[in-house]
């Protein structure tokens, strides 16, 4: 195809994959997010950033990626249950705006405060033993870290599900998305559950910036991208439906990875392309509404 | 069992409930008469702590439970089963039944529950179990509610018109429901439209009538028929 070899063609989709994975693993996150309090958590890429910067904190304490990836999102869940818990509830009720500034304001001041404390330039997280390189198969060069990724979110997917489908918890997650007062009103003290909400949806995103970090690098502006990012592949998906970030999240990856093979300054462009295409064929996103957790 | 002391509820500046005073005792059906939009629905949600009471108080069993959060009313016994229904559209009947049960916690048998209360009440219910919740028919959904609402084990049942927007037979049966639950000893406040229905389920029962607000009589059946002339003029229809 236009000349590009097939294996080369396999290696993008590969990288579509591994970014896409990262993608879904915010979006599930942020559509959890949005589901259950109704707020567009716009700090979202600020909990990824965090999430990279807690691995490589972790990881250089105890030597393990994979202690500092398990201490990544224990930290930042804590994080962001603490920022529901203080900065978010008091605002609920209010005016809907309020809950969406204060999440704004985060992403501007937390960034800035990690800038005073780690300095511009970006902390290298070494890759975990065992996948760094790649390895070739049927002539195809797989990265080793990459494919992990892929294959370490499917199984996170597959536990989110389910912890959603199968655990009380999880039932009282898509309850409350739903019908938040009735869910109360039979007993169960839903203040509680839109902590615990918030703090798995940032727990995703951390999990992302944690796994991320090993080929990015963590830096405080790392965010500021994801957010949009993450925020369109949730519009694509369909609001607060995680099927929809997950297919959302593959789409999007799958165009990033293949337009910055032919024309890489476009990449971002593209996403919003696809967006808009997508929204002209089904305005309410893929899941839209019906696919609501 | 359950006493409104001069209570006072607001919806932003519109001042809903006037001083409104009652008492539910243990063991009957209590029935809340009134035209539309006179704060029926609004006395209910007063109780169960949706739309708190400005001033005044209610206790339940002894308690104050005045302003107290709906899932704190809950677990002392009250259920609400709201006139909108909100079977939750998006569960299966079977998970709708156990988000009711949540709130006893792990001294529940859930298999046995639903053997010994939702069958037994509901057996309709019992092919629907996986099916979703926003799937049933309106009687469907009225049934699962009541169901939802009972599996909790409350002591106190308040059910906002439950007949509404059904058809006759199944009006009758949430009738013989409500019958069979206070004889199971649930203490009932209904609101309904139906008067026939509503003034007909059981010896042990009162009614209060209200009006803009304001609770304007009370009385058994045989008191309000007596006086139907003042009953007819407060709900707008013949006795
Ligand atoms: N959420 C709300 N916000 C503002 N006003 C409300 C709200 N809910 C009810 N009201 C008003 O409060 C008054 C009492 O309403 P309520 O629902 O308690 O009446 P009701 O007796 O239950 O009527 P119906 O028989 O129609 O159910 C009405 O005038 C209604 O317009
Ligand atoms: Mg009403």
């Amino acid at each position: 195809m236009f000349g590009i070899p097939v294996e080369v063609l396999i290696m993008q989709v590969i990288f579509g994959l591994a970014l896409g994975a990262i993608y879904v693993l915010l979006a599930s996150g942020l559509s959890i997010i949005f589901g259950l309090l109704d707020v567009i958590n716009f700090a979202h890429g600020t909990f990824y950033m965090l999430g990279a910067y807690a691995a490589f904190m972790a990881t250089s304490l105890s030597g393990s990626f994979w202690v500092g990836v398990a201490a990544s999102v224990v930290i930042v869940m804590l994080i962001g249950a603490m920022t529901e818990y203080f900065l978010l509830k008091p605002l609920y009720g209010e005016w809907p705006f309020y809950p969406l500034l204060l999440t704004f304001g985060f992403a501007v001041a937390v960034p800035d405060l990690m800038k005073a404390l780690f300095g511009l330039i970006g902390k290298v997280v070494e890759y975990p033993e065992g996948l760094v390189g790649a390895f070739i198969w049927g002539g195809v060069l797989v990265p080793k870290y990459r494919l992990f990724i892929i294959i370490f979110t499917a199984v996170v997917m597959i536990a989110l599900f389910l912890f959603l489908k199968r655990s009380d918890l999880g039932m009282i997650i898509r309850a409350a998305t739903r019908d938040s007062l009735m869910v109360n009103v039979l007993g169960v003290n839903t203040s509680r559950i839109w902590t615990t909400g918030f703090a798995l949806g940032v727990g995703l995103a951390a999990l992302g910036g944690a796994l991320h970090a090993p080929m990015v690098s963590a830096i405080p502006d790392m965010g500021v991208e994801m957010t949009v990012e993450s925020f369109v592949v949730v519009v694509i998906g369909g609001l607060g439906s995680v099927g929809g970030a997950i297919l959302g999240g593959l789409i999007i990856g799958q165009v990033v990875s293949f337009v910055s093979l032919f024309a890489g300054e476009y990449s971002q462009v593209a996403i919003f392309f696809a967006m808009a295409v997508i929204l002209m064929v089904r305005p309410r996103g893929l899941f839209g509404e019906a696919g609501r957790l | 069992m359950l006493v409104l002391e001069n209570i006072n509820t607001y919806y932003g500046y519109s001042h809903i409930l006037h001083d409104v005073s009652l008492e539910v005792k243990e063991g009957e059906i209590l029935v809340l008469l009134g035209r539309n939009g006179v704060g029926k629905s609004t006395t209910l949600k007063s109780i169960m702590g949706i739309q708190a009471p400005k001033t005044g108080k209610i206790t339940f069993e002894g308690s104050d439970i005045t302003g107290l959060p709906p899932f704190k009313v809950a677990r002392m016994g009250i259920s609400l089963i709201p006139e909108e229904r909100r079977v939750i559209p998006n569960l299966t009947v079977l998970e709708n039944l156990k988000l009711g049960m949540l709130i006893r916690g792990k001294e529940v048998n859930r298999e046995e529950t639903m053997e010994n209360v939702v069958f037994k009440y509901f057996p309709r219910l019992k092919e629907r179990l996986h099916q979703l919740g926003g799937s049933l028919s309106g009687g469907e959904q009225q049934m699962l509610t009541i169901a939802r609402a009972l599996v909790a084990n409350p002591r106190l049942m308040m059910i906002d018109e439950p007949t509404e927007g059904l058809m006759p037979l199944l009006v009758d049966e949430i009738g013989e429901i409500i019958k069979k639950l206070q004889a199971d000893g649930v203490t009932i406040l209904l609101v309904e439209q139906n008067y026939r229905l509503a003034l007909g389920l059981s010896e042990k029962q009162r009614a209060y009538i209200m009006e803009k607000g304001h609770i304007k009589m009370s009385g058994s059946p045989q008191e309000l028929q007596e006086r139907h002339e003042e009953v007819e003029h407060y709900l707008g229809v013949k006795l």
